[in-house]
């Protein structure tokens, strides 16, 4: 196998005098949907938080196309590939369905906007009936939609996604995760971090769990699928 | 008509245009409170200080023998200027030192502009060059000057400059998206202290145009004009609805209007005293101002 396009190598993260990561390694290739899976407080938003240069590093690396990344700033990583939807969803609620896609797409200076914006209404065709609609007033599912729309519309090579499914009715978490499998097929990387084990494992290449800040289990999705362990931890059997 | 009825109608009209020139300073003021607050959650108590110092630019331009058209740009630039520099190496270094830090911080810079200001200029107030001719018009027992008609239009300008500005161009929806939240905004590759940098800027420039019009208006300027219209803009914003940048405006209208009602009617010390008023019957009231919502997190 080639490189990876991702990797986190030895991670240390402090929050103040909490020690949240210990040392996590993680990789992912180009192509891939790898999930990370774990309980609330594990250190799952705060991987991808490192990954976005949203929180420093107390020691190790990132590296991103064989670079290191950490110590860049939030906002020039988007730049160089790497978007987020964040946990939570965090679109803009005063501005407009649109606006935030505008708002996604705001370092591009390409002219393939337009065609990527309509690449997200077809997949979310939702977004489309409510694109002069403040981004305040959607649904918690449609919401989430727009957020995902809206990290790839910084056209990124790695899409990370936190939490897709939180406070999600069923139904629509179905949509997205279908969304989620058709951006892998058009070719996007995807790191997808999940409390929703079933759901992030079905759909995913391979898994990592995390564990209060350290790897407990990784491998090929469907071995941790069977994998008795994580049934019982994650999966309710 | 019954000629006391018509006095109090004469009256009324003059008290409302004189509240609606001083509700058009208090709100650009109030503009650049309300900015900063709804970006950086910052009462920036400094602010009135780039009131002044526009009100001083403006005065060292047009003595120079700049005319009043251009003196009023170069005092926003200069404010605004000012304002990017104090926001860089003192807002900026305590960002996230907590709201408590920060606000003791802008008591500082305030005290610091205001003695600054006496000791390289003079405590004593200077006369503003009178660069326009300032005439009085009457339209029946009403009476308003050019200098009234200039602060007016000119804040009708900048508003909806900001207006556009906020709405409608790439810059003023990254200022939204930052105000909403920086992570997010930053997570966009949306530079966040380039926002902030130019919210302080837009804000300040507005205060020091307040200060040029204020200064042609009044006729003085002095090192201490900055305190209490700093006070009163933020009043304003309180009342309007902090963060909310229309609100900047109602607010600063209705805490004009109210003053010059007060003073016409009743009695000219209480002026002060009506501003703070209206803000503890705000806050005990509706906290979130006039324009002010609670928001709610959708599931």
């Amino acid at each position: 196998m080639s490189d990876p396009l991702l990797s986190i190598k030895n991670m240390h993260v402090h929050y103040g005098a909490i020690h949240a990561i210990h040392g996590i390694n993680l990789d992912v290739y180009e192509g891939e949907i790898v999930t990370l899976l774990g309980s609330n407080g594990a250190g799952k938003t705060t991987t991808l938080h490192s990954i976005s240069g949203l929180i420093p590093l107390s020691s190790g690396e990132i590296l991103y196309d064989g670079k290191i990344i950490n110590g860049t700033p939030a906002h020039k990583i988007v730049g160089m590939g790497i978007a987020q939807s964040p946990e939570g969803r965090l679109v803009f609620p005063d501005l407009t369905v649109k606006e935030n896609l505008e708002m996604g797409s705001f370092l591009r200076k390409d002219d393939r906007i337009g065609a990527d914006l309509q690449e997200m209404i077809q997949l979310f065709p939702k977004l489309k009936e409510r694109s002069k609609q403040l981004a305040g007033t959607l649904s918690g599912g449609e919401q989430q939609m727009l957020a995902i729309a809206r990290a790839y519309m910084a056209k990124p090579k790695v899409l990370l996604l936190d939490e897709p499914s939180l406070g999600i009715a069923p139904i629509l978490v179905q949509a997205i995760f279908e969304a989620i499998v058709q951006l892998n097929k058009k070719g996007m990387t995807i790191l997808l971090v999940e409390q929703n084990a079933y759901a992030a494992l079905k759909i995913a290449h391979r898994g990592y769990v995390l564990t209060t800040g350290e790897i407990a289990m990784q491998g090929p999705a469907s071995e941790l699928l069977s994998n008795p362990e994580i049934q019982k931890a994650y999966l309710g059997h | 008509m019954d000629s006391h009825v018509s006095y109090f109608f004469w009256d009324l009209l003059n008290y409302l245009i004189n509240g609606l020139t001083q509700g058009s300073i208090y709100a650009l003021v109030a503009l650049g409170y309300t900015m900063v607050f709804g970006i950086i959650k910052l009462i920036n108590f400094a602010h009135g200080e780039f009131f002044m110092i526009g009100a001083f630019i403006g005065y060292y331009c047009i003595l120079s023998g700049m005319p009043f058209a251009l003196a009023m740009p170069v005092a926003m630039i200069g404010s605004g200027i000012v304002a990017v520099i104090i926001e860089r190496i003192v807002y900026r270094p305590i960002r996230h030192a907590g709201r408590i830090p920060a606000l003791i911080t802008a008591l500082g810079i305030s005290l610091f502009f205001q003695y600054a200001g006496q000791m390289i200029i003079g405590a004593d107030p200077k006369a503003f060059p009178s660069s326009i001719e300032n005439k009085t018009y009457q339209l029946g027992e009403v009476y308003f000057s050019t200098s009234q008609i200039l602060i007016v239009t000119s804040s009708l300008i900048l508003m909806l400059f900001l207006y556009w500005l906020v709405n409608f161009t790439k810059m003023g929806k990254a200022m939204r998206a930052t105000s909403y939240n920086m992570k997010a905004a930053e997570l966009m590759g949306i530079d966040t202290n380039k926002i902030i940098s130019f919210t302080f800027f837009v804000g300040a420039a507005f205060a020091g145009a307040a200060g040029v019009l204020v200064g042609l208006h009044y006729g003085t300027v002095d090192p201490m004009m900055g305190m209490i219209p700093g006070l009163k803009a933020f009043v304003a914003a309180v009342l309007g609805g902090i963060g909310i940048i229309p609100g900047a405006v109602l607010g600063g209208l209705v805490l004009g209007v109210a003053e010059n009602l007060v003073v016409g009617f009743w009695m000219a010390t209480y002026r002060d005293a009506i501003a703070f008023t209206i803000l503890i019957i705000i806050l005990l009231f509706k906290p979130s101002g006039l324009l002010g919502v609670n928001r709610r997190e959708k599931v």
